[in-house]
């Protein structure tokens, strides 16, 4: 993993506890959902070409976002194994509707690991960024980069108690 | 006990499909499965056909699962039909929550086969996976 230590917070949770219950839920959604094993990566995220964006808000029990960066490679690889047909053959709308499933369920498993299973969760609905300027971008965002069978994503998480 | 007509509810047309290679596998490959995109849908498809099993998300746009849950308990014709909850979102407070609203079961994503069999009584473990 890679991560670009953000400003100091005021939170119960340190940047271990959140970066270890980040790192578990997206090993677990990719291993569950798409059986592809993801490993953390010493790489700058600077050098990865992603070809889109997709990010969810969470308003409770903390509140923040999630935004994943995927190159094509990686949202091949992920829709073709949930899907079990190759990507040619699947529709726009089957493959963005995968994605921002697979950020759903990963963002309930990021929040259930770090709040517990006692808590209520409030998110919103996954969506897709078309515009860069529109992604929401805190200073203090943890960034992590990872791997999935070789093809590089990365992450990047805002929390606020 | 049969569920030959189960129907599925969530706006994610992957997660429908997800939902449906869970139950083939877990042995209901001969079920009928119908779809709704949300709780309005469902209810709507509802009035003209009778279902055995209704699984449906939480979250969704229009009218979500626990909106759904409720009105489908209210009606005389449907208040009788089983219903799983599956959620990214998943609470011991909302299970309970939902559970009293006459909720069958309630799942946690992602499903997988033994999970669906667990909640139906027919797997190793036990009704909820939360």
């Amino acid at each position: 993993m890679h991560w670009e230590k953000g400003k100091e917070r005021a939170m119960s949770f340190n940047e271990q506890s959140i970066s270890e219950a980040f790192n578990k839920a997206v090993i677990k959604t990719f291993a569950d959902m798409a059986f592809i094993d993801v490993i953390s990566e010493h790489h700058h995220e600077g050098n990865i070409s992603y070809s889109g964006i997709m990010g969810l808000e969470f308003s409770h029990p903390g509140r923040g976002y999630i935004l994943f960066y995927m190159t094509k490679d990686c949202k091949k690889h992920l829709v073709e194994n949930i899907y079990g047909e190759e990507w040619i053959n699947l529709s726009d709308m089957e493959i963005d509707d995968c994605l921002l499933e697979i950020l759903n369920v990963l963002a309930g498993e990021f929040l259930k690991n770090l709040y517990g299973e006692r808590e209520k969760v409030a998110m919103s609905f996954p969506r897709l960024y078309f515009d860069e300027e529109t992604v929401p971008v805190d200073p203090g965002q943890l960034k992590f980069v990872y791997n999935g069978e070789g093809a590089l994503f990365f992450a990047r998480l805002s929390l606020d108690e | 006990m049969a569920y030959d007509k189960i129907l599925i509810v969530d706006d994610s047309v992957t997660s429908r499909m997800i939902i449906k290679r869970c139950f083939h596998i877990a042995g209901y490959e001969k079920s009928e499965y119908s779809e709704a995109e949300d709780g309005l849908a469902a209810l709507n498809f509802l009035k003209e056909h009778p279902v055995d099993l209704i699984v449906s998300d939480l979250n969704m746009p229009r009218m979500d699962g626990a909106t759904f849950v409720r009105r489908l308990k209210m009606k005389e014709g449907t208040s009788g039909i089983p219903v799983i909850i599956i959620s990214s979102m998943g609470n011991d407070a909302l299970r309970e929550e939902l559970k009293e609203t006459g909720v069958f079961s309630v799942l946690r994503k992602p499903l997988s086969p033994d999970k669906i069999l667990d909640a139906l009584g027919e797997g190793e473990g036990e009704g909820d996976e939360f």
